[in-house]
């Protein structure tokens, strides 16, 4: 495992702790799985000037992954054209953790990605999923975050948004 | 409702006894009060349980754990992760809610210790059979100590035996934490909630103990405008600058300025609630601000004399009095500071020893002795403090830019995600823009500071690059009013129930902010705007004070302050909180003609399923704001938590897709059926502003809204969704019962939504979860 400190330094809950990975490991979980969920919060509208919002867009389509748009960004989605279910972020952690929930899409979610939640809270929120259900969390944000399964590490701008692209291309083949 | 008496028997001689000269003292006689007993007068620590479960089955506990581990007795540290138990055999889930009910119980026991010496403090200066006198509009003086204890107090020591039940129902939930006890996180969710209710009963006595006490505000609409802000400061004269909760020592300062004729000649003013609460004896105290205000004062150095009394103070508050020259006074046992206890000494010798700077500082319990120290040290030392300067000037503060690395080390300890470095960069070319822009942001928590390898003092260049707006921080707040009028009950308490007052906000909490803090006062205002009641207390209430119009109108200078349709209401410290739960048991009882006593199941009943009212905890911090979420809980008012809530480690979520969590019944006929997924959450945590005003307007639904109310309600939903999430809400046909709660306006297009969803009309029930609370009809009840 390559071990990278967490963008926060507390953020550590415990002796399990995911693995920091690059954008092919990313990918790669995500074009496996059997059913990921997208999960999208606020930072999509500021993050990379907005092209957070298309890269989470272009990773949707390629592998036709259900969106959970939370906090406010149904809107910017809908506005690039692809339709999403507009739910809270711990309405969304509450039902992955629920083995009744029957996802957005028919199916129960064996994987789950987030992109565009604050660190702090996206770490928080995780741990649930890592402790309370079975589910496999990935962030593909640019801080390094601990309760993730796979994580990128921290990365800047423009390394991330090369990361990005990566998992769009590796998605779209 | 109980009373001491004394009888004096002088002679008394008969067969058996010859008594002469002896006192009889009999404690505890109840007084008249013709409400019968409700089921549950003094609930025990159990006795609600089945009510919290009733609760928890519609909004389960989400947990976030901040630790997987456990610490908390010499058999760990033990792994909880995912199944594992601890050696004691707990699991994960029954630990986080261990630590939830641990950490209501020390905020409620902070609020108890806080009531507990204002009472005592009032008995001593008032006497014990002082009336409970809130003015001619308030009868119900203390709705929460009528439901919850089934008394009602006449005097200052009616409420003594309330707060003896209250301190043996904490100390029953610390014990409950010990290690080997409750195996179910559900018992301590319920234990958690039960802490939180008595955290509702505490700051009720606290406060009506101070306002009759101390003569505050008894529940005035139109209570005065208050200065806040460094910038509301006579800098020419010395500072005593209050930090804490309780003002008991503030008042005596009060009495003593007046006395000696010293009020134009002194500053008074305070952070946190003690300064709501200054404001409310003192026309002329100031509010220096919230608790995240205080580093930035305390490094400044701009008090010539710092009080500090109890709770959610700088624990390094000795450190940085010292470091600027500034006498520390600590007036509470609950905050000593290492100080020397100089209580019984001379108080001319303490002063010869603060402003010779034989000593830094005093601890001193008598609250007459507090002030005349403070004042006169404040007065000795101003003179020799004015000169000192503890801001860099700009071209230091250029010079200590470039100690920077841009290492990000302060970037990622930053609660608030400030990108400090950038703010770095552009000061080392002179431009202190980009710093002074932080100051909004920033909580001054000196985490940044601490993480530093460079010894760069953040928080102090932040202040000196935006000097000229602090010199301009002037602000005005309305004074903490206090309880809520029974007249103004009867005038709103029909609009509640029915729905045409869409609902009551309460801003309440901590300072410590995701964004700006200009997001409360844009979120306050968004609500009076559309003729929400929006209560306010505590930290929230002076960050919404904080932010003026393009007229240099503050919310308070706009809006009235009337419970009513509207208005904006601050109620005043942390302990006046309690008065807007008042406010919505007022409501079942002098509107709906419930009955209180003892009666607390059907009146949180009544409150859950028809006073729809939400409360905002924005800045999530302190425990005792835990307590405060969880006792408004049992009481079925949800609470929205800032994004840093998950910090608190568990919500209470509904799922409007399961309609079977939704049991319940309704009440005309006992018939159990699905009632409405509303309110959805008890306790939800946004990520954004806009998220939470989406939020705030559906926590407001109720099962009982009539179809005007509803259709006023849905009317806000649709319009605050489509506003800020820019898209027509996709579950609006969950809350349209029959045709008569569509929104008229957007008729077309709701019912273009319903026949896809293929939507029928549904019953109105009269609502309840308690079967006990129906009116079955005979025929069943006689079985046949
Ligand atoms: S209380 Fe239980 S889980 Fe915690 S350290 Fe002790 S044995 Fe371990
Ligand atoms: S003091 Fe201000 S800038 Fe520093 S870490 Fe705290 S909030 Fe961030
Ligand atoms: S921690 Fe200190 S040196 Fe590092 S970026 Fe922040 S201010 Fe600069």
């Amino acid at each position: 495992m390559n071990r990278v400190r967490p963008w926060v330094p507390t953020a550590i809950t415990g002796r399990l702790q995911g693995m920091t990975v690059g954008p092919a490991a990313i990918a790669r979980t995500i074009k496996e799985a059997d059913n990921p969920i997208l999960i999208v919060g606020a930072g999509i509208m500021e993050e990379l000037e907005g092209r957070l919002a298309d890269y989470a867009v272009r990773m949707a389509r390629a592998r036709d992954m259900p969106v959970a748009a939370t906090a406010h960004t149904i809107s910017v989605l809908h506005d690039r054209g692809i339709q999403v279910q507009a739910m809270g972020l711990s309405d969304v952690i509450a039902r992955l953790q629920d083995p009744e929930w029957q996802g957005l899409n028919g199916r129960p979610h064996d994987v789950a990605v987030a992109v565009g939640i604050r660190p702090r809270f996206l770490n928080n929120m995780f741990n649930s999923l890592k402790n309370f259900s079975d589910v496999r969390t990935v962030s593909i944000g640019k801080h390094n975050l601990p309760n993730a399964s796979l994580s990128l590490a921290n990365l800047t701008d423009d390394i991330w948004e090369e990361n990005l692209v990566e998992i769009c291309e590796y998605l779209e083949r | 409702m109980s009373e001491h008496q004394k009888v004096k028997i002088e002679k008394m001689k008969t067969d058996v006894i010859d008594l002469s000269n002896v006192i009889i003292e009999i404690g505890d006689i109840e007084k008249e009060w013709d409400e019968k007993v409700g089921p549950h007068p003094k609930p025990s620590m159990s006795t609600l349980r089945e009510w919290d479960f009733k609760l928890l089955s519609r909004h389960k506990p989400l947990y976030t754990p901040v630790c997987d581990e456990c610490c908390m007795c010499a058999f760990g540290k033990c792994d909880l992760t995912q199944d594992r138990k601890g050696a004691c055999g707990i699991d994960l889930t029954t630990q986080q809610a261990r630590q939830v009910a641990m950490y209501a119980a020390i905020g409620t026991a902070c609020h108890a210790a806080h009531a507990r010496h204002m009472l005592h403090h009032q008995i001593e200066l008032c006497g014990r059979d002082y009336p409970i006198d809130l003015g001619d509009n308030v009868e119900v003086e203390a709705p929460i100590m009528r439901t919850v204890v089934g008394s009602k107090p006449e005097t200052l020591g009616d409420m003594e035996k309330a707060l003896d039940y209250a301190e043996e129902e904490i100390t029953k939930v610390l014990a409950s934490i010990h290690t080997g006890q409750e195996g179910n996180h559900l018992e301590y969710e319920s234990k958690a909630l039960h802490v939180g209710m008595i955290d509702n009963l505490v700051k009720e006595i606290g406060d009506i103990a101070q306002v009759v006490g101390y003569g505050m505000p008894k529940g005035v609409p139109d209570a005065p405008l208050a200065e806040l802000g460094f910038g509301s400061l006579d800098r020419s004269k010395p500072l005593i600058l209050l930090i804490g909760h309780n003002v008991a020592g503030g008042a005596s300062m009060v009495d003593y300025l007046k006395k000696h004729n010293l009020e134009d000649k002194v500053e008074l003013a305070g952070i946190c609630c003690t300064s709501h609460d200054l404001t409310r004896i003192y026309d002329r105290g100031k509010i220096m601000g919230p608790l995240s205000r205080t580093m930035k004062f305390l490094q400044a150095g701009i008090a010539d004399v710092i009080v500090v009394d109890e709770q959610c103070i700088r624990t390094d508050v000795r450190e940085w009095a010292e470091k600027t020259g500034a006498p520390l006074i600590a007036s509470s046992e609950h905050n000593v500071q290492g100080l020397r206890d100089r209580t019984e000494d001379d108080p001319g010798e303490v002063i010869a020893d603060l402003v010779e700077g034989r000593e830094t500082g005093a601890f001193i319990l008598d609250s007459d002795k507090v002030a005349e120290v403070a004042v006169q040290t404040a007065m000795a030392v101003k003179p020799r403090r004015e000169k000192l300067r503890f801001l860099p000037t700009p071209k230091e503060a250029q010079k200590l830019a470039k100690r920077c690395t841009t290492c990000e080390a302060c970037h990622r300890v930053c609660p608030v995600d400030i990108h400090i470095s950038e703010g770095m960069d552009a000061a080392k070319e002179g431009d202190l823009s980009v710093l002074a822009g932080y100051r909004e942001l920033c909580v001054g928590c000196t985490r940044c500071e601490e993480a530093c390898g460079r010894e760069i003092p953040i928080i102090k260049m932040i202040e000196t690059a935006a000097r000229d707006e602090i010199i301009k921080d002037n602000y005005r707040i309305r004074v903490g009013r206090g309880p809520i009028q029974d007249v103004e009950i009867r005038k709103v308490g029909s609009p509640i129930v029915f729905g045409e007052i869409p609902g009551i906000v309460v801003f309440a909490g901590c300072s410590n902010y995701p964004n700006s803090t200009v997001e409360m006062a844009e979120m306050a205002e968004e609500f009076l705007k559309r003729n929400f009641i929006v209560v306010v207390s505590g930290c929230a209430a002076m960050e919404i004070a904080r932010h003026k119009d393009e007229d240099g109108k503050t919310l308070y200078e706009k809006y009235p302050g009337d419970f009513d349709a509207g208005g904006l209401v601050n109620l005043g410290s942390c302990l006046s909180n309690a008065h807007v739960l008042g406010a919505a048991i007022k409501v079942a009882n002098i509107f709906a003609k419930r009955d209180l006593r003892g009666n607390f199941e059907e009146i949180a009943d009544y409150i859950y399923n028809r006073v729809g009212a939400v409360a905002v905890v924005w800045g999530t911090y302190s425990q005792k704001a835990l307590a405060i979420g969880t006792g408004v809980n049992r009481w079925g008012i949800p609470v929205i938590l800032g994004p840093q809530g998950t910090q608190y480690r568990r919500q209470f979520i509904g799922r409007k897709d399961k309609p079977e969590t939704w049991a319940g019944f309704n009440a005309r006929n006992g018939e159990a059926m699905n009632l409405e997924p509303v309110p959805e959450h008890l306790v939800y945590t946004p990520e954004t502003k806009e998220e939470a005003m989406v939020w705030i307007v559906k926590l407001c639904l109720r099962n009982n809204d009539t179809p005007k109310g509803r259709m006023y309600k849905l009317e806000h939903y649709i319009d605050i969704h489509q506003k800020y999430m820019g898209t027509f809400p996709d579950d609006i046909d969950k809350y349209i019962r029959n045709k008569a709660d569509i929104p008229l306006t957007k008729k077309d297009q709701i019912m273009k939504i319903l026949e896809e969803k293929g939507w029928q009309p549904r019953e109105v029930p009269d609502p309840t979860i308690v079967e006990r609370l129906t009116r079955k009809p005979k025929a069943k009840e006689a079985g046949k």
